[in-house]
């Protein structure tokens, strides 16, 4: 057995914003900071496991990379979920059992992944 | 002989992504047209780019088969993965490194055409070095014009930081706006600078290069950039490619940062060579 001092380690990420702050409160203050955008993501996000109470990061990456991700990750997952099959059409019998239909409607196709 | 050595960048902020499906724009203030030389002829000296996610391709053309072969796909050049600074850090990878070069000329227009990923931000910025370029009387030294009026050394701080767009230049900071330690009538020698945070391409502009651009990148793979200029003058050593200026004109000396990601501040120490005379060569 390997003779591991530490096991079952947390891997924990914090966000580490630039010192010259943000966001600013108005675009003056913004660009004296040397900014184009009153609301920038700045810094580091830091990845890594804590030891003993210790922060040991292994990954440091530009903060505003980490979140454009995480913003497209979230985008995907909610066109993921708009192009989710819609609950089939009941049955003929069903329908006419439930009442009138609206006229015209088309029922939903089912999802086919492209390419 | 007006001589320049001018830095331009082109990018995208997003792309749609495919087999060669998108083409950089150049960023605001510079061009993607070789400007009309009495020479005819310049040649790009350095070149760099990312990709801000994924791996990418990208293939530059002109007009011209003596500058980039063919008007298909050129001169093409892959942005590798992650490993080392990669596609996906934002740093600079390199795609054309001294003492190699390209040659272009008068009138030709260049066209960066991307394999990428959807949704990437792709930058790519190149040095041009024009041996004639009218109405341009840019102030460069080489090395041993710089020791022969040396006269102690200096780092000075300029917090620029890159645009909140992907691939656009930031906001425009004063190389005296964090730091006003220039003195007024000494000359000083940019040899390069370090950062603490790698970025794509930062540009140095100001009435002493004809206010065109120069720049150099500040990631990895090149990220040892405290001598950068000097570096390049000694792979050019018959070439003035250490910029100049007066400290009296610090306040028009002006830094940009660009990047792939957005809002990258990269806390720049510029290192100068302080000297009592101009070093400035032509």
């Amino acid at each position: 057995m390997a003779d591991y001092t530490h096991t079952d380690l947390q891997v924990v990420g914090r966000h580490v914003p630039d010192g010259a702050g943000g966001p600013f409160d108005s675009m003056d203050h913004a660009k004296a900071a040397g900014h184009d955008t009153i609301n920038p993501v700045t810094g580091v996000y830091e990845i890594g496991v804590i030891i003993e109470g210790a922060f040991y990061p292994f990954l440091v990456e530009k903060a505003s990379l980490v979140f454009d991700r995480i913003e497209a990750a979230k985008a995907q997952a909610s066109a993921d979920a708009a192009s989710e099959p819609q609950p089939t059409a009941p049955a003929e019998g069903e329908a006419a059992a439930s009442g009138p239909q609206a006229g015209g409607a088309t029922p939903a196709q089912p999802y086919e992944p492209q390419g | 002989m007006p001589r320049a050595v001018v830095l331009n960048t082109a990018s995208k902020a997003s792309t749609t992504g495919g087999t060669f499906a998108d083409t950089l724009t150049a960023n605001s203030g510079d061009s993607l047209t070789i400007p009309n030389l009495q020479s005819g002829q310049g040649k790009i000296v350095s070149m760099w780019g990312i990709d801000s996610a994924s791996v990418a391709e990208i293939a530059l053309t002109d007009g011209r088969v003596e500058s980039v072969h063919d008007p298909q796909f050129g001169v093409r050049f892959n942005l590798p993965a992650t490993a080392g600074g990669g596609a996906g850090k934002n740093y600079a990878l390199p795609m054309i490194t001294p003492p190699n070069y390209l040659d272009v000329f008068t009138g030709d227009t260049l066209a960066f055409t991307c394999t990428s990923t959807a949704s990437d931000a792709i930058l790519v910025s190149w040095l041009t070095e024009y041996v004639d370029l009218p109405g341009v009387q840019a102030s460069f030294a080489n090395w041993q014009s710089v020791m022969a009026n040396r006269f102690t050394e200096i780092g000075v701080a300029c917090n620029a930081v890159a645009s909140g767009t992907k691939g656009a230049y930031g906001a425009t900071r004063a190389v005296n706006a964090d730091d006003t330690r220039w003195t007024g009538g000494r000359w000083y020698a940019i040899t390069g600078f370090t950062v603490q945070l790698p970025v794509t391409t930062i540009s140095f502009k100001g009435p002493m290069w004809g206010n065109f651009r120069f720049g150099l990148p500040a990631g990895l793979p090149t990220v040892q950039t405290d001598n950068y200029f000097l570096d390049l003058n000694r792979l050019y050593p018959n070439e003035a490619l250490i910029p100049v200026f007066n400290g009296y004109d610090a306040g028009s000396v002006l830094l940009e940062v660009a990047d792939a990601a957005a809002s990258t501040s990269p806390k720049i120490d510029i290192i100068a060579v302080e000297c009592k005379s101009n070093p400035a060569i032509g």
